[in-house]
């Protein structure tokens, strides 16, 4: 993950912050609100992009602290058995999750979630198929029997239309 | 009193049966991710409507009280919280699982969930009148106060600094306006995405920002698993002999069981507060009387945390049932429900309702104390195997958490969008927490945003658009008086400790 070492890294939560508070405070000026609405709207937004500035020009002062993990900063958890390439996993296991999310609808939750878990295993650096493939379908069976036989979610059949209820 | 008493003990006994049952369902409904107690309980309300008044009362109390204790498993084990109120369970119950002391953690919750329950049955029974008379005191300016409180001592505890605290819980809270505003029907930050017209939905948030985050920590840290390699772990710690000692440990903290008892009796009495609130403040206190030395631990598997938090979760249940049968105004979504189930039966609502079914109100009130002990035996069992998931391959964990992440975004609305959310806000919690962004004090702005922004406006209105209400009353007063004591307070008592200590050196 070096793009989070970077100054663009230390901004990404500020920016976000500022994007989303200045379009809250730019809607206001848009529609019919209420005056209690504008005042709310402003003790929320100005303080929050006031410290959001004064938490950034503590980082540009000091980057290579901010970017330390915080939970390794608290505890001092220093781990010596961590892996290499953890930017790439944790792209494509969000990447794969976001996969999932489109194709969930038109799949359907039992195909979709059997090839996410064999999909993720591999994303993680796992090799052992003929675990995976048990992991899989366990995993898919608990989500049939606890979401949709017990709690009766009903969750997108996709292409397999005879389990439709 | 002592007839109504006496024939509530009866009327207990005769249906003590439904009370097991209802605290296991609850501590399923609380484990899962997604399912709050009172959804359960609205989904349930044609079972609890065709049950006799007094077993649909008394399942419905289970349910609850079993769900305030089963949303510490998934907290503890998975830092997923099943529920708002086991969101600060999982602020030490997942440091000390990954210090191979999830038994121990489990111990204490269920021993501090057991004697959270019991103070709120003896309140409840005992000081429902007075207690209902100072909730009512807390009018909406002193909500908003108390939710302010409790993100100032969250964003105090920040890694990162008081500016990084304070910017993450306000960027919640700001966050939380997302949707239909609660006063005046307006939309806000919906950006046109129709699934955002309601609400952000709250608990694919939270999943996102504790569970999905964390989950792509040990993603990125490639590991096999949570224990550190060689790491031994005490034998008192692990099985059965682990819970034990947990709950045993618990008894060592007699202050904290109190003064988070206490916390969740008062808050859960207020309405509209309910355990999440509850629950922050409780922590909140716990740290803030915990001794300077003690005081670093928090966050990083303090007893004291979680003890504060579970306590204060169970304490709630005994809180929000004092207005339900003292002025029939429900602490919860929960009593909502209940307060239906009592209409619908021609129950009298309101402060006459011990004069009219006193046995029936008794009854509800006397089923607490045995709900404990379920919790005690169902809670020691299912902690006896959800321990184990601690010495899991954590590769093979990942997908299996992340499924449940993914199904704890989703399982709410039905909305695969929400899995989506989920997706993005355990992003963002894994950028925040490499910057030393509190994700704890963005959670709280998100979970008590709606209830902040619904006080601001009634207290805004009820003063004629003006904020005086916000500093006229005593209660107000006081409030803020703590509110910044907590600021100013500990560098002076900081910088009296260094003189007194400097003066002493020097003597």
């Amino acid at each position: 993950m070096q793009f989070l070492k970077t100054t663009w890294g230390i901004l990404l939560v500020p920016v976000l912050a500022l994007a989303y508070g200045g379009h809250a405070l730019w809607e206001l000026t848009t529609g019919p609100f209420h005056n209690a609405t504008i005042i709310y709207t402003y003790v929320i937004a100005i303080p929050m992009l006031i410290l959001g500035a004064i938490a950034v020009a503590g980082d540009l002062r000091n980057p290579a602290k901010a970017s330390e993990p915080a939970e390794a900063a608290a505890s001092g958890d220093d781990r010596e058995d961590v892996v290499k390439g953890g930017g790439r996993r944790v792209a494509l296991v969000v990447l794969i999750s976001l996969a999932l999310i489109s194709v969930l609808s038109w799949v359907g939750y039992l195909i979709a979630f059997f090839l996410f878990v064999l999909a993720v295993l591999w994303a993680v650096e796992l090799r052992n198929w003929v675990a995976g493939v048990v992991i899989a379908v366990i995993m898919t069976a608990v989500v049939h029997f606890i979401f949709v036989l017990v709690l009766g979610q009903d969750l997108p059949v996709g292409i397999l239309t005879f389990m439709a209820r | 009193m002592p007839d109504a008493l006496f024939e509530g003990f009866q009327l207990f006994l005769s249906n003590i049966w439904i009370v097991p049952l209802g605290v296991l369902i609850g501590m399923f409904v609380g484990g899962m991710p997604g399912l709050t107690s009172s959804g359960t309980l609205a989904m349930l309300l044609p079972v609890l409507l065709v049950l006799k008044p007094e077993l649909g009362l008394l399942l419905g109390v289970s349910i609850y009280a079993g769900a305030e204790m089963g949303n510490s498993f998934p907290s503890v084990m998975l830092n997923i919280p099943g529920t708002a109120g086991g969101a600060v369970t999982a602020f030490d119950g997942f440091p000390l699982m990954k210090q191979g002391k999830a038994a121990w953690a489990l111990g204490i919750c269920i021993m501090a969930s057991v004697v959270g329950s019991l103070i709120g049955g003896l309140a409840s029974l005992g000081l429902s009148p007075q207690i209902a008379v100072v909730a009512l005191a807390f009018g909406p300016a002193e909500i908003c106060i108390v939710i302010l409180f409790g993100l100032a001592v969250i964003a105090q505890l920040s890694a990162g600094g008081l500016a990084k605290g304070l910017f993450a819980g306000l960027f919640g809270l700001l966050l939380a306006t997302t949707g239909t505003d609660p006063t005046f029907g307006t939309q806000r930050g919906t950006f046109g995405v129709v699934f955002l017209f309601d609400k952000l939905p709250v608990i694919a948030v939270l999943v996102g920002l504790l569970g999905f985050s964390e989950v792509l920590v040990y993603v990125e840290k490639g590991l096999t698993r949570l224990l550190k390699p060689g790491a031994e772990i005490p034998s008192h710690q692990i099985g059965l002999a682990g819970i034990f000692s947990g709950m045993k440990e618990t008894f060592k903290y007699p202050w904290e069981l109190l003064r988070g008892g206490a916390i969740g009796v008062g808050i859960g009495a207020m309405p509209g507060a309910g355990a999440s609130v509850a629950t922050f403040v409780a922590y909140q206190q716990a740290v803030a009387f915990a001794k300077p030395e003690r005081k670093p631990l928090f966050g990083k598997g303090a007893p004291e945390g979680l003890i504060a938090a579970d306590v204060t979760n169970n304490a709630v249940v005994g809180g929000a049932l004092v207005p339900l049968l003292t002025l029939g105004i429900p602490g919860s979504g929960s009593m909502a429900v209940l307060l239906v189930v009592m209409t619908y039966h021609g129950m009298y609502v309101g402060p006459r309702l011990f004069h009219f079914s006193g046995e029936i109100a008794y009854a509800v009130l006397i089923s607490q104390f045995f709900a404990a002990g379920c919790i005690l035996i169902i809670g020691t069992v299912l902690a006896f195997f959800a321990y184990r998931v601690a010495l899991f391959n954590l590769k093979m964990m990942v997908p299996i958490i992340t499924v449940f992440c993914l199904m704890g975004g989703f399982a709410r609305n039905n909305f695969p969008f929400d899995m989506g959310v989920m997706v993005v806000f355990g992003c963002l919690g894994f950028i925040m927490k490499r910057f030393q962004y509190p994700v704890v004090a963005m959670l709280l702005g998100v979970i008590l945003g709606r209830l902040f922004e619904r006080e601001f406006m009634r207290a805004w209105r009820i003063g004629l658009d003006s904020p005086d209400l916000f500093f006229t009353s005593a209660i107000a007063q006081i409030l803020w008086a703590l509110f910044i004591f907590t600021f100013v307070g500990p560098p002076i008592i900081r910088y009296v400790r260094r003189k007194l200590k400097s003066r002493s050196a020097a003597e």
